[in-house]
């Protein structure tokens, strides 16, 4: 059986996205005035041909999944550039160090088999993690969910995210529910604590699918979406500030639109961008508070309009689609879940900020996946593509060893 | 540089242009999916059991398990009697997950039975502290759980009891105990490197349960097409594990011009299979 060659629909795409990145960085070099944009021009194209036709050299991987990374990622250093070229050089770098990270990742998932008996280790090292803000972190806009060290620091919950994925996906595998239900729980906790409501939702909806991913038990699922509803209800009386968010995205001008300074400027920068945006470099990003982490998707927006926004969000769909895929066809159970529980997260952080930006759905204190500013963040999400990426190598050696074993029947 | 009038004009332009290149990734992208999608359904009509290592045939089961009808069994997965298990067996003391299995290249099929589970492999009854890597299953071995009785088959070239060669010019290992003589054979391609296997000579393997209630009534006939009357069991004292006539035990071969070996083995259950597989990997 003759495999269909996947280099050419690759190639094409590869070309249209390094031309896209190339043009841009070049046109914001001239209004930058600065030598970091035609570096840029030329750096980024080459990161998406290295990870899009080198990369694969070294074990199989899924080009299309690179590619809209890359498209991602390099989005992000884009969008910052055109407001600040101090923190798209923060960002570059952070995406240098992601990549590295993404193949660390790679070569983990295919050596998990020799590494599976430490799986027991990241139970007490990502509590750790967690309680580190508690001791040493400090309160960022009423959560405490930073650790500072200097001029270093670091969001704990988004390393323990993948921990929890790894952890669950193990659970699960072994039918062992209730451990990673508890697991679930301890964190969970240590994060009410800290007041991070966005990481909350965020591991208690990832793992409540993985969990009907992995059983199928409707009960299980039906129990704790009914603990999720009365974990808001009491969530909601408890704390002020999520009545206040809630609130607010049922009137963002409430107080006469101080409360919802943020939120208003968001929307008024979508609306001025119109269909196609006001052009890139152009427009006003700074009026908009914390633009370049939680509002990074209304400036691109406000820049690039509603219809390249729209492509965008349609990038992530495809993301997602091509990461449920390759869960699926993956052969053993803690790969597959491992890469289901990657997507629905990388899927539910996307919905949930993109939600709260357009005023769909309350405001969360969470990022755009591969967009927002935030090493760690970048990082983790890198991350996650990398477990996918991983899976997906597995499930190409597997589909050889198919295609020899049947040519040996010959 | 540009002056600002002319940054502008130009960025005013581009902006057309970007979200053209937009829409350009967009549909080469989704357009990329749909033609792995493609590829991938004609991957599973070319190889309709990729993915497997093997199957289990039914010696004994109850309504939903008639005898003879074989399961495709993946690599790793759970064993239950809900239909969101990866290997279904709709019968009488099956629970919803019964227990885990795992196949291992050079190893064999562990089993790990969940919590108030048991099952019996060959002779040796296992329940949710025995160790999985105790007693493997291997090609040809029985597994009764609840009232139902399986045997397992494994693919040719994943059997690891048959010392298999990586090399394509060895004959594949013997694909059913018995099917090869003590004398070195003339293998399919046309040299006789492959010395078989001992074991493999003499009988069918015969496993000796200690509760005779396990035995089951139905009596095993090979399929004198395929085994040499030499290689039948002897010793009327052994507990045999039979099979019935009708239901060949021919190779089944992951080649689909092989049809004449995988019709033997046809069920009703295989072509449900069939259909459910296919709908479970379609996206």
């Amino acid at each position: 059986m003759n495999r269909k060659k996947k280099h050419t629909p690759g190639h094409r795409l590869a070309v249209v996205v390094m031309l896209f990145y190339f043009l841009a960085f070049l046109l914001l070099a001239q209004h930058q005035h600065s030598v970091m944009g035609y570096l840029l021009a030329v750096i980024v194209p080459g990161i998406i041909f290295s990870g899009a036709f080198l990369l694969p050299y070294l074990f199989p991987t899924d080009r299309l999944l690179m590619l809209l990374t890359n498209f991602l990622c390099a989005m992000g250093v884009l969008l910052l550039y055109s407001a600040d070229p101090a923190l798209a050089l923060q960002q570059a770098v952070s995406y240098g160090i992601g990549l590295v990270a993404m193949i660390v990742c790679i070569y983990m998932v295919r050596a998990w088999c020799s590494l599976s008996r430490f799986s027991w280790i990241l139970i007490p090292f990502s509590l750790m993690l967690l309680a580190l803000p508690l001791i040493f972190g400090n309160d960022i806009n009423g959560a405490r969910n930073w650790v500072v060290f200097g001029s270093f620091s670091f969001q704990p919950s988004e390393i323990v995210k993948l921990f929890l994925i790894i952890t669950l996906a193990w659970f699960f595998s072994r039918m062992k529910i209730l451990p990673a239900l508890f697991f679930l729980l301890v964190c969970v906790s240590f994060l009410m604590l800290q007041k991070d409501l966005g990481a909350v939702l965020l591991y208690f909806v990832t793992a409540l699918l993985l969990c009907w991913a992995a059983t199928g038990n409707l009960w299980i699922s039906l129990s704790g979406i009914g603990m999720g509803t009365i974990a808001a209800w009491y969530g909601y009386h408890s704390f002020a500030h999520v009545r206040l968010r809630v609130a607010l995205w049922k009137d963002p001008w409430l107080n006469n639109g101080t409360s919802g300074y943020q939120l208003i400027r968001g929307l008024e920068a979508i609306s001025h961008g119109g269909l196609w945006g006001v052009g890139l470099g152009r427009g006003d990003p700074a009026s908009i508070p914390v633009y370049e982490s939680d509002f990074i998707f209304a400036v691109l927006c406000e820049q690039f309009g509603l219809i390249f926004a729209g492509c965008v969000l349609l990038m992530y769909v495809a993301l997602i689609l091509r990461g449920a895929s390759i869960a699926i066809s993956s052969r053993r159970s803690f790969h597959g879940l491992l890469a289901m529980g990657a997507t629905i997260i990388l899927g539910l952080q996307t919905f949930v900020i993109v939600g709260g930006v357009l005023n769909m759905i309350p405001l969360t204190g969470i990022t755009l996946p591969f967009i927002s500013h935030g090493g760690t963040s970048l990082i983790s999400s890198m991350c996650l593509v990398g477990f996918v990426q991983g899976v997906e190598s597995l499930n190409e050696e597997n589909l050889d060893e198919d295609i020899r074993l049947s040519a040996l029947e010959r | 540089m540009l002056s600002a009038e002319l940054y502008d004009t130009l960025s005013l332009a581009a902006r057309y242009l970007f979200a053209l290149l937009g829409v350009l990734i967009v549909v080469r992208a989704f357009l990329w999916i749909l033609s792995d999608r493609s590829e991938k359904h004609s991957r599973i009509r070319q190889l309709p059991v990729s993915g497997c290592i093997g199957e289990f045939i039914v010696i004994t089961g109850g309504k939903d398990l008639p005898e003879g009808m074989s399961i495709p069994v993946p690599w790793e997965g759970v064993l239950g009697s809900v239909r969101s298990c990866d290997l279904w067996i709709p019968c009488s003391g099956v629970h919803r997950n019964h227990l885990l299995f795992s196949f291992e290249i050079g190893s064999g099929m562990f089993i790990q039975p969940l919590s108030g589970c048991e099952a019996a492999v060959d002779s040796c009854l296992m329940d949710c502290h025995s160790k999985p890597d105790k007693n493997p299953l291997q090609h040809g071995s029985f597994l009764r759980i609840g009232e139902a009785l399986l045997r397992l088959r494994i693919f040719t070239g994943l059997d690891p009891s048959a010392g298999f060669s990586n090399d394509v010019n060895t004959a594949p290992p013997p694909f059913f105990p018995g099917e090869y003589t003590a004398a070195p054979v003339q293998n399919i391609y046309g040299t006789s490197a492959f010395i078989p296997n001992p074991e493999y000579s003499d009988s069918y393997p015969s496993p000796v349960f200690p509760d005779q209630s396990l035995v089951p009534e139905t009596q095993f006939v090979p399929d004198p097409a395929i085994s040499p009357a030499s290689s039948l069991p002897s010793d009327p004292g052994e507990t045999n594990m039979p099979i019935q006539s009708d239901v060949s035990f021919s190779p089944v071969s992951l080649n689909p011009e092989n049809k004449a070996a995988s019709q033997a083995v046809h069920s009703v259950h295989n072509r449900r299979r069939s259909s459910r597989w296919e709908a479970d990997w379609s996206e």
